[in-house]
């Protein structure tokens, strides 16, 4: 007999086949006609119903709607669960439902843990569970010791006394010392940081007794080039954290435990040293290339968005910053500060999308010498694949070059004229975060910026309507509204988010960086409603993550709108939809606080 | 919602129970059984019966659970001709049930609830031929023809109309989803689902 129930959707698919078995033997199929009651509020529920075709729809006492379900949908968990439905349940199309007895549910809950937790699971739980298991294991266990993973080998000599031993260990900042006792790789013993302390503290040896005695032998070593399991395994056995590294008979290096664990993690951690350690700007480029792939990589083994877009935004900045240091001549360094904006200024930076640049100078650098500098800064940058951005924000035009006490007077003259080009100037300044440079250039225009809304209150509702001015891609009834297969989360739902923290966060004077932190910041002092701030940054963390997804699934540019709502499932999209309700409130509250429907 | 009709005592004798269905609807009853037959042959006279499925219809709910699915015995008609219809080889119906056996099963299932089927006299007749071969009372059961119903409703709205009663039309018309066509269980819910659909929703716009 073919199969009349679909088994492959998510919570069903955990039923093993004497469970399917159970599962259809307390199944019925039910019709029901426009307007009639599935179940009525205040009954106990009878049975978990899943929609095969129609529209059902979830009303609360004072007839507000709440939800509307569509095929594959299921409802009402928490009606079976605390044993009545607190709202009702009607027919909006014709409708055929499947209905589960309630005692086979809650039989088949207690049968299987895994199936009870989908529907005991709260949102934040489910969306836990929706994450994809971690599947970059094997590049971890197939990973072989190069000679960037290494810390430095320092070889001394066996009489070397303790006191310049340790100040030799400071100095270098190693963590252990290998010391030559007799010939060849069997004569080398050696030294950790530990080891030192212990003769001092303990032993009380003086700060001149030979450091000899103290090595120890033989020493744990791998071969460059073997994997890096094997290491771990060895350091794991021998119970050490760290084994040597050689090539022939030669020692070029000690392999610590921290750094394999960090590749265990991820790749961050080396690749962080590799933009630290690059001295040229070919370097530089293939580092920059493996950030696409650490983030694939971090995304696949389901890491919160949010310590993602920290980690990412971190080694972007190091990244920028060795990039100005190459292009900026030492002396001009100090006298300057180079600022990111857009998404990199708020740390939420994932694929490369384009540059957003400015720079401020001192007043005392001539305008054309910094922009001399920022077209090779420029000119790199877009050699690194970072596209020329489109609205020409960037550090080599001489608008967002400027010196301090122009930027200062744009600011100025922006609370007095609130001309359009200008207040977009200045919401793209409210993301500035300084990268390289002088810092203390920054201070001093963060300070004007977090004081704008004295002289420039007018404005800001001018700022707040560009809020309002795309619609939630919600339909009348609250399902999701697509254009053609596509759903342009971008407008719909992370710009009105983004925006509305920055504006709120310019009239409160936040100097909170990221719209997280700013969200958190406006919930904390009572701005938003705690729980919608809450509810904001889960929406906001969950569009970018769905984005990211498509992306990295697509072609990794960053710049292609628009998801495929055909991809998700069911859980996505219920989360989805979820999300824009919350968008769609906060938009109502920007409205209100900003008295935009008067405008 | 409407009340349900119980079904009559099976020991009062058949002119009462015709009484009783004469007084109420059949498609009212409190449950109701879609049957279906795979057959050798499309003529009641020499079809034997191949496979036989059953879907409990209670209280207006199609009941996944309680279902009958028989497979019996090949019979010495089965050839080329139905196989490519049904799907089922000689080999598919080996060591299956006795006819006799399957038969009293199905008996059983039914009693004297109201049947439901797709061209449901075919069904009848062949089952009535081997009963009564077997020298068994053959089956009184109320019917209720999904046909003559969609007939009947769409006939109502639209009189000139000529339509097409094929099997595949009516569920493309009543928008119903179409499981395992051609197997005996699969064709008895795809018709118990056009019978909810008939039943209570709006008029289908013939196609």
């Amino acid at each position: 007999m073919s199969e009349h129930f679909n088994f492959d959707a998510t919570p069903f698919n955990e039923l093993t086949n004497h469970e399917r078995e159970l599962f259809k033997e307390g199944l019925s199929i039910g019709y029901y006609v426009p307007g009639e009651t599935l179940i009525e509020p205040g009954r106990s529920s009878e049975a978990l119903f899943i929609v095969l075709k129609g529209v059902i729809e979830e009303r609360g006492k004072d007839d507000h709607l709440f939800a509307h379900y569509g095929p594959d949908d299921f409802f009402d968990v928490r009606g079976l669960l605390s044993g009545q439905s607190r709202h009702a349940y009607r027919a909006v199309e014709e409708s055929i439902v499947y209905e589960l007895m309630a005692a086979t549910f809650h039989q088949l809950c207690e049968r299987n843990p895994a199936f009870a937790y989908h529907f005991q699971a709260d949102l934040a739980a489910k969306r836990q569970l929706a994450r994809r298991d971690g599947q970059n294991l094997a590049e971890f266990i197939l990973t072989r010791i190069a000679r960037e993973h290494l810390l430095p080998a320092i070889e001394v000599a066996a009489d070397l006394s303790l006191g310049d031993a340790a100040r030799m260990q400071l100095d270098v900042g190693a963590d252990a010392l290998l010391v030559r006792q007799g010939e060849g790789f069997e004569g080398l013993g050696i030294v950790t940081r530990t080891d030192l302390m212990r003769a001092h503290f303990q032993q009380r040896l003086g700060d001149d007794s030979p450091i000899g005695p103290l090595a120890y032998r033989p020493v744990a070593w791998v071969e460059l080039g073997d994997f890096l399991f094997d290491a771990m395994i060895l350091m794991t056995r021998q119970r050490i954290e760290r084994v040597a590294v050689r090539q022939g008979q030669q020692v070029i290096g000690l392999l610590h435990l921290t750094q394999v664990l960090s590749l265990f993690s991820t790749h961050s951690h080396v690749l962080a040293l590799r933009i630290a350690r690059a001295e040229t700007l070919d370097e530089l480029r293939h580092a920059a290339e493996t950030l696409d792939t650490l983030i694939a990589t971090l995304e696949g083994n389901g890491i919160r968005l949010r310590f993602i877009m920290q980690l990412v935004s971190a080694l972007n900045e190091q990244l920028l910053a060795q990039v100005f240091e190459q292009c900026v001549p030492p002396a001009g360094r100090g006298r300057c500060c180079l600022l990111v904006m857009g998404s990199e200024g708020r740390g939420e930076q994932l694929l490369k999308t384009d540059q957003d640049n400015a720079l401020i100078h001192a007043d005392d650098v001539s305008p054309g010498q910094a922009r001399s500098w920022m077209a090779r800064f420029t000119q790199a940058l877009e050699a690194f694949g970072y596209p020329v951005c489109r609205g020409g924000v960037m550090a080599s035009r001489p608008e967002w070059c400027r010196s301090l006490s122009d930027w200062q007077r744009e600011l100025r003259a922006t609370a007095q004229e609130g001309r359009p080009e200008q207040l977009l100037r200045l919401s793209i300044l409210m993301d500035a975060y300084p990268v390289a440079g002088n810092d203390n250039l920054y201070i001093p225009l963060r300070h004007t910026l977090s004081n704008w809304r004295e002289q420039g209150e007018r404005w800001l509702s001018y700022l707040a309507a560009a809020t309002v001015q795309f619609d939630t891609p919600l339909t009348l009834f609250g399902g999701l509204k697509t254009a053609g297969e596509r759903l342009d989360i971008k407008r719909g739902g992370i710009f009105p988010i983004v925006h509305g923290a920055r504006v709120l966060a310019l009239r409160e004077g936040l100097t909170e960086r990221g719209t997280l932190a700013r969200l958190n910041a406006l919930g904390s002092r009572g701005v938003l409603d705690p729980v919608l701030a809450e509810n904001l940054s889960e929406a906001f963390e969950l569009f970018m993550q769905i984005r990211l997804a498509q992306q990295l699934s697509a072609h990794r540019d960053g710049l292609q709108q628009g998801i495929n709502v055909a991809t998700l499932n069911r859980t996505e999209r219920d989360l989805l939809r979820f999300s824009l309700h919350v968008v769609k409130k906060f938009k109502q509250t920007l409205t209100r606080q900003f008295h935009l429907d008067t405008r | 919602m409407t009340s349900f009709v119980h079904a009559p005592d099976l020991q009062w004798p058949s002119w009462r129970q015709r009484l009783y269905w004469w007084r109420h609807d059949p498609m009212e009853a409190d449950e109701i059984v879609s049957l279906d037959l795979e057959t050798t042959s499309l003529d009641p006279r020499k079809a034997d019966i191949l496979s036989i499925g059953a879907v409990m219809i209670r209280q207006g709910k199609v009941m996944v659970g309680e279902r009958l699915e028989l497979y019996v015995e090949p019979p010495a008609s089965l050839g080329a001709e139905s196989i490519r219809i049904h799907k089922l080889r000689r080999i598919d119906l080996e060591g299956q049930l006795p006819l006799e056996e399957a038969l009293r099963q199905v008996r059983a299932f039914l009693g004297n609830r109201p049947l439901l089927g797709y061209y449901l006299s075919f069904d009848m007749a062949v089952l009535n031929r081997h009963f009564r071969r077997l020298g068994q009372p053959r089956l009184k059961n109320p019917r209720i023809e999904v046909s003559a119903l969609y007939h009947r409703k769409v006939s109502r709205l639209f009189p000139d109309v000529h339509l097409d009663l094929r099997f595949d039309t009516l569920s493309r018309a009543l928008e119903v989803p179409v499981t395992g066509r051609h197997t005996a269980l699969g064709d008895a819910h795809t018709v118990s689902l056009m019978f909810l659909r008939l039943r209570k929703g709006s008029v289908p716009y013939p196609r």
